[in-house]
């Protein structure tokens, strides 16, 4: 018998999570995962089935539910020595959208980190705001509550507040929930672009057949990770049917979804 | 009062109804009503309405006061019970209908509507109560009571009264208790089944109203929301099923009612009410603490225990994978990627010594044969658990326990055998 | 007559203050949905106080905060620590920490005797603003600059100004922090803003403002002016700024008017006065009832009428397009179909003639009306299909809704997509 596979964990990963296990209430949701993001700015799809502990990795990656084990590193440095570099993107549905702010004022939220305790929100600040507003298409918005914007407009105003926390690693709890295909081409186009100037995107996903088209890396991951790597490597049938098993539906749409990457 | 053991006589004989007829009649009347309240209490509890029973018992004191201010102008001389019951009812439903109708609108959360209604009604009725105490001073003595309460002054029919209805409320809630639980744990569901959840939610909201208004001029209405929450609070840390809490709430608010109510004849100067409250907080903290799997104890071991089992699993699997044995200064290169501290790591090794999984010799750490087999049992469980969200990863989630001793407890021997086939096949293609 | 007479200067600017000082902070509770929180430090004041009375003897005012600021902190750790470790949900869990800690409270009256120090229940309740009284007040301007005085001032407004200064400038310095960590914890966390901090400085502001509050109007009004300014000025504002304001506003104006009502009330049947407390919560009470109904943005008239309207604009323009369509065959139109308070109202509107031996025959108005109508339905169709990705013969329904729905924003850019030099852009 081979002894468990443990990959060789780099002090230059944005993101290596070590070994960790996380339980809620009596039972293990995450059993001793192990995972190092490459080094080099990626598009990562953190893809399983319900239930799977997608959201729950996230979390305990930014210590926002305890681990019962592991370790956690960015670039080879414990969260709180770096947290003005990590990102976050909650789900749409953790908020109160009936909150009395602004489009503005959500993503001027982003920079509360470098504002510091107890210092004002300045123009200097919300003029970046407007120019992230602006990148995500919003700019006319900026005064508008956040309950009078549709669900993707929403999307994207959590977008632009990730763009303005200027951070150098993202996590994103399913941004593509509720949106139509329009929104959630201009949301990818972003968030190359972000990729593009130098930072690492972990995004948890669950439309399947995107997957190919639109991410470089994949992690699959049912209660432990069970393959990742660049999409053409690991996206495959088999990894597939090991993170969903044998659901037929499931399956036609996997494969379906390995056929267009092949023909691409 | 000469001492401890004329106190502890004293409580026993009231506690045994053996002194005098007045401190059994106020006995029976707040032990009936501590079993109603908690009966009832559980289901606004389970509905999510704990706080509502305390807006509605805030909002019955301007009925209360403008039924006593009717009955004057009808030629009462005092306060008699029955209009201010009735006024209290009247104001206490209005109150509630009033949160039901602000919840709707989408800029007013519930929790907001709950402390408006509470504490503008109670506003009115202090309003009210100022008119009264300033414009017919002298009748007012037995108002103040219905804030506080006033259960020493209960005659053989208020407890008649009570009794009864607690046995109404109380046979109501046992019997339809299925519709009941249906509406509470999901209303939305138990509509499209057919239940007629509006009038079901109607009764239960009466029930807990009725046994509000007739138990306030016992406890008062500060205190009659702990009557309906505290013993059904409690008893839901001691069992899951409905018929169970049901009772052990009933019978946790007729121990506090009787208990109470003992303590307080037998001691001078106490309120009955608040000692009824006390004594239910008591319970409430004896089973918040001792309660066997939900009281903080047990959870907090359980969760100590389960935390402890998987680093020793962790820990066994990491020397099964290096030959069973590993130098004392190489522990922590070991478990480098386990982020445990040096004092976690010694912590851990003295406890799988003492479990004779592992053994040290001229230091340096081995398994024991027990620990080996331990180990190989932990990697086996956790490739037939692989296998297993590989093979039913649909239904899997919900199944998976990494810790559990053997799969076999979780998963039926078929279905390990047929893992294992799989697993054997995979391994040798 | 002499209707605010000088004796009620300090009660007026007792209630002015708890108003303004509670509401700064409940605006806070309201948004974070833990207006109950202040409903429940408002009971537990009571055995703080007494026990603070009992332990140090006096009721000496910093005796006193201590006690109640002990009591409060408990409370919100007792409830947290019911939430978390009992897994009782958190309604269920602050009734039974109140309820128990305001039991105590009485029980300790009882026990302690402290009756005659006139820390009976019912003062925690109802308050004593009328007994705010300035003794040697100066009897005219030329005294006021001696400062002894100043000595012989309630001692409550002093606490009652300290408390509005702290919460003011914890509403001023963390603004930022509390809009933050009420509308998105998980961020404020990761970004290192501990929320449970923020949250529990918020709770102790609140257990202080409830402490100096209680004397002069009682925990029940305390409730009131945490929640009611707030919620009354969450109807009319969608910034949190200007709500904090509004509220301030409110505050004020249900403080003045609860206080003279409570004197002027009475007048009527030459009685006296009323329980000021009571009267405030009752103002405020109505100040809330009449903003929910006449608010201009989320009152329900005006939103009733809104919609209304809109459902007549809607029916209107079916009408005016269902006659247009048909027009030659006027004669066989189904006109017991329709609602005949829409045909009069478009009648009304000078988009149909005044009927003719039960017919009617759209105007010029109306038939602009109906091919404006139709044209704007045609691009909203386009606009579904290449757009939105709709089955084109799922999307007419769909865009008769949506062109009364849609906001401007939205229309314009669905009317620059018939424009071919305007690139249709992806974001609308």
């Amino acid at each position: 018998m081979s002894p468990i596979h443990r990959p060789e964990h780099s002090t230059n990963s944005p993101l290596s999570i070590h070994a960790m296990t996380v339980a809620y209430d009596r039972k293990p949701v995450l059993w001793d995962v192990d995972y190092d993001a490459p080094e080099e700015p990626r598009l990562i799809a953190i893809v399983g089935p319900n239930g799977a502990g997608k959201s729950t990795l996230i979390k305990a990656c930014l210590g926002l539910v305890p681990r019962a084990s592991g370790l956690v590193a960015f670039r080879g440095k414990p969260l709180d020595d770096v947290r003005s570099t990590i990102g976050y993107v909650p789900q749409r549905e953790s908020v109160d959208w009936e909150f009395p702010v602004t489009a503005l004022d959500v993503v001027c939220m982003g920079r509360y980190r470098k504002i510091g305790w107890f210092r004002p929100v300045r123009q200097k600040d919300r003029n970046a705001a407007l120019v992230c507003l602006d990148r995500v298409g919003l700019a006319d918005l900026a005064d508008r509550q956040i309950r009078q914007l549709s669900g993707g407009q929403q999307q994207r105003v959590f977008l632009a507040r990730a763009l303005a926390q200027e951070a150098d690693l993202y996590f994103m709890d399913e941004p593509f929930a509720g949106v139509d295909a329009a929104t959630e081409q201009a949301i990818l186009g972003v968030l190359r672009e972000m990729k593009n100037e130098g930072r690492t995107i972990i995004v948890v996903h669950h439309d399947l057949q995107t997957v190919p088209s639109s991410f470089d890396e994949v992690i699959f991951l049912n209660m432990r990770v069970v393959d990742s790597g660049p999409v053409a490597e690991v996206f495959h049938e088999d990894n597939l049917r090991k993170t969903y098993g044998g659901r037929l539906t499931m399956l036609a749409e996997a494969a379906e979804a390995v056929a267009r990457s092949e023909r691409r | 009062m000469d001492g401890p053991v004329t106190f502890w006589l004293d409580f026993w004989n009231i506690l045994t109804l053996r002194s005098g007829y007045n401190a059994t009649l106020v006995i029976l009347g707040t032990s009936s009503l501590g079993m109603a309240s908690g009966v009832v209490g559980t289901f606004a509890v389970l509905r999510r309405r704990a706080l509502m029973a305390d807006a509605l018992g805030h909002a019955t004191l301007p009925g209360v006061v403008g039924g006593f201010l009717l009955s004057l102008i009808f030629g009462a001389t005092g306060p008699e019970i029955l209009p201010l019951l009735i006024g209290g009812a009247c104001s206490g439903l209005l109150g509630i209908w009033l949160v039901q109708f602000l919840v709707r609108h989408p800029r007013i959360r519930e929790d907001a509507a709950i402390g408006l209604v509470l504490s503008t009604f109670f506003g009115l009725g202090i309003v009210l109560l100022s008119v009264v105490q300033t414009t017919v001073s002298t009748q007012t003595a037995g108002l103040d009571s219905y804030i506080y309460g006033q259960a020493s002054t209960m005659t053989k029919l208020d407890v008649l009264t009570l009794a009864s209805l607690s046995l109404l409320v109380v046979l109501t809630s046992i019997l339809l208790r299925n519709p009941f639980g249906q509406v509470c744990f999901d209303a939305d569901f138990a509509a499209t089944t057919g239940w007629p959840v509006d009038r079901i939610d109607l009764l239960m909201m009466g029930l807990v109203a009725g046994v509000c208004v007739i138990g306030i001029p016992a406890v008062g209405l500060m205190l009659v929301v702990a009557l309906l929450i505290v013993p059904c609070a409690a008893a839901r840390l001691w069992s899951t099923r409905l018929i169970d809490v049901l009772m052990i709430s009933g019978l946790f608010g007729g121990i506090s009612g009787w208990f109470g109510a003992a303590l307080s004849s037998s001691l001078p100067n106490l309120p009955t009410g608040p000692i009824i409250v006390l004594v239910a907080g008591f319970i409430f903290g004896f089973s918040l603490i001792f309660a066997p799997r939900r009281g903080i104890l047990s959870s907090q071991w359980d969760s100590y225990c389960r935390n402890q089992r998987i680093a020793e699993d962790h820990a066994l699997e990491h020397f099964i994978d290096h030959d069973d044995s590993v130098a004392n200064d190489g522990l922590s290169a070991l478990f480098s990627v386990r982020g445990w501290s040096v004092r976690k790591i010694n912590r851990l090794m003295r406890r799988l010594r003492a479990k004779d999984f592992v053994q040290c010799s001229s230091s340096v750490w081995s398994l024991t044969p027990s620990g080996r087999s331990r180990g190989l049992t932990i990697q086996r469980n956790h490739r037939l658990w692989t296998q297993y969200l590989t093979s039913h990863a649909d239904i899997a989630a919900n199944h998976v326990d990494w810790s559990v001793d053997q799969v076999e407890h979780v998963l039926s021997d078929d279905l390990v055998a047929q893992l294992e086939d799989q697993l054997r096949l995979g391994s040798e293609p | 007559m002499n209707l605010i007479p000088a004796l009620d200067l300090f009660p007026l600017l007792a209630s002015v203050l708890v108003l303004v000082g509670c509401t700064m902070l409940g605006n806070f509770l309201v948004l974070r949905r833990q207006s109950l929180m202040g409903d429940a430090l408002s009971h537990t004041v009571l055995p703080g106080v007494v026990g603070a009375y009992l332990v140090f003897g006096s009721r000496d005012p910093f005796g006193l905060f201590i006690g109640a600021l002990v009591a409060g902190l408990l409370t919100v750790t007792s409830i947290e620590a019911l939430r978390r470790y009992g897994r009782i949900e958190s309604n269920a869990a602050m009734g039974v920490v109140f309820s128990i800690a305001f039991a105590v409270g009485v029980v300790l009256i009882r026990v302690g005797h402290t009756d005659h120090v006139d820390l009976d229940p019912n003062c925690v309740l109802y308050g004593q603003l009328e007994l705010l009284v300035w003794f040697d007040a100066p009897s005219s301007f030329r005294d006021v600059g001696f400062t002894d005085v100043y000595h012989a001032m309630p001692s409550s407004i002093w606490s009652l100004l300290i408390m509005v200064l702290l919460s003011a400038l914890f509403v001023l310095f963390c603004f930022k922090e509390l809009r933050l960590a009420s509308f998105d914890p998980g961020l404020s966390r990761t970004l290192g803003f501990s929320s449970r901090a923020i949250n529990m400085v918020l709770m102790l502001l609140v257990s202080v403002a409830t402490v100096a509050s209680f004397e002069a109007v009682g925990s029940v009004l305390v409730i009131a002016a945490l929640l009611v300014p707030s919620s009354t000025a969450r109807l009319f504002t969608d910034r949190l700024k200007s709500q904090i304001l509004v509220s301030i506003l409110v505050a004020f104006f249900c403080a003045v008017s609860g206080y003279l009502m409570s004197t002027w009330i009475p007048l009527l049947w030459q009685g006296e006065s009323l329980k000021a407390s009571g009267t405030i919560t009752v103002v405020s009470g109505i100040v809330f009832g009449c903003s929910l109904l006449f608010s201009p943005r989320y009152g329900y008239w005006m939103q009733r009428s809104r919609t209304r309207q809109l459902a007549d604009q809607v029916a209107i323009e079916d009408v005016v397009v269902l006659l247009h369509k048909s027009h030659r065959t006027a004669v066989n139109f189904p006109w017991s179909t329709i609602d005949p308070r829409i045909l009069a109202l478009a009648t009304k509107r000078g988009f149909l003639q005044s009927p003719i031996a039960g017919q009617y025959f759209l105007t010029n108005a109306g038939q602009n009306l109906a091919l404006e109508v139709q044209g704007r339905r045609s691009r909203w169709l386009n606009y579904l299909v290449t757009e939105v990705g709709l089955a084109p013969d799922h999307a007419p329904g769909t865009a008769e809704h949506l062109e009364h729905l849609g906001d401007d924003l939205l229309q314009k850019s669905v009317d620059t997509m018939d424009d071919p030099s305007h690139p249709s852009g992806e974001c609308p």
